[in-house]
């Protein structure tokens, strides 16, 4: 059974593509057919986290306006062969794929993919709209930030107007350190406020800055904290009971101090 | 940690006040979402009270708050009643 799946979080910058990139190639290492969508027309990116800006030949607006087969259009992943980009286009407008549109492109790529994992652009307006219209399932990212969790909120409340009911979380970038010393709401913090299944949490790792200078999803890391957090996701949305990584880890002698004062 | 915060006299962590000014603006937010429903709300309110009491309209207030002591928001009206009309 192949599926869609959008990823969105209504606030820029809290890592949708980073998620798109490395939820893509982690399933394709366990060996299903991946393609990753780059729905944000005008602001393409999910090419140069993925390494491959210099292989573009065609692009989704190509695809949708029949310049083009979709097999042209669609870029080999140069490490995995399970994986494929769809690149959005850089130099046309947020109304150049259209909901109906999107549906056809979808349904067609769910023919020859297992996944389909459509990176969505930020906010609420039509480029929103269009990149969720062809999606089975919605992942909503957010960091634990007042603003990153309100536009969230919004973001759900839209999804299930849209028939995409039961989003699922990911709270990117959570920092123990701070955490820990009441400076930064907690995964049940954010989960009592949405209301929302969570499918993981990923710890702010500046490994992710190094892998994306590089062009390369930090799963591909093994040491990489948050690529092993984003590689527990990929199993649990492959349909395996994988538990929580313990965030806590790095507790040091001064860490259990404060521990026994509170 | 909260504790020890209080020990020293510290103020009030920054994660409950972020988390407190999560939960107020997203009372207003969800309420935005439904304008119309709002105003469908207190219509009927304010007509249903009329049935009964002869009350002030110009002053009749209609809000969705927090409670401080439910988890859920609660509907905080206040409705200036002028007479009482008796019925047979």
């Amino acid at each position: 059974m192949s599926e869609v799946i959008v990823i969105t979080s209504g606030k820029g910058g809290v890592g949708k593509t980073t998620a798109s990139a490395n939820i893509g190639m982690s399933l394709a290492t366990k060996g299903y057919t991946v393609a990753l969508l780059d729905a944000d027309i005008g602001l393409r990116n999910l090419d140069v986290v993925m390494g491959l800006e210099n292989r573009i030949v065609y692009d989704i607006v190509d695809v949708v306006d029949g310049n083009c087969r979709i097999k042209q259009a669609l870029i080999k992943d140069k490490r995995n062969p399970n994986l494929f980009l769809l690149p959005a286009a850089q130099t046309k407008d947020k109304e150049a794929v259209l909901p109906g549109q999107m549906q056809k492109l979808c349904s067609s790529l769910k023919e020859d993919f297992d996944y389909v994992i459509i990176d969505c652009p930020a906010g609420i307006e039509r480029g929103f709209k269009n990149a969720i219209s062809g999606a089975d399932k919605a992942i909503v990212i957010t960091t634990p930030e007042v603003s990153a969790v309100r536009d969230a909120d919004r973001i759900i409340g839209l999804l299930e107007a849209n028939n995409l009911s039961n989003p699922k979380l990911i709270l990117n970038r959570i920092r123990m350190d701070m955490v820990n010393r009441g400076d930064m709401m907690t995964l049940e913090d954010i989960t009592e406020i949405l209301a929302i299944d969570v499918l993981g949490v990923v710890p702010d790792d500046e490994s992710v800055i190094i892998s994306t200078n590089r062009g390369e999803p930090a799963v591909l890391d093994i040491k990489s904290r948050a690529g092993q957090a984003f590689r527990d996701i990929s199993a649990r949305i492959s349909g395996e009971d994988v538990p929580f990584m313990d965030l806590n880890t790095k507790e040091n002698l001064f860490d259990k101090l404060k521990k026994a004062f509170s | 940690m909260e504790n020890l915060s209080l020990i020293f006299g510290k103020k009030k962590s920054s994660k409950s006040v972020a988390k407190d000014r999560l939960k107020l603006v997203l009372v207003s937010d969800r309420i935005n979402c439904n304008d119309q429903m709002f105003i469908n709300l207190k219509n009927d309110v304010l007509k249903t009270i009329s049935n009964y009491l002869e009350i002030d309209e110009n002053a009749f207030e209609i809000e969705i708050i927090n409670s401080e002591k439910e988890e859920s928001p609660i509907i905080n009206a206040q409705v200036p009643i002028k007479n009482v009309k008796f019925r047979a």
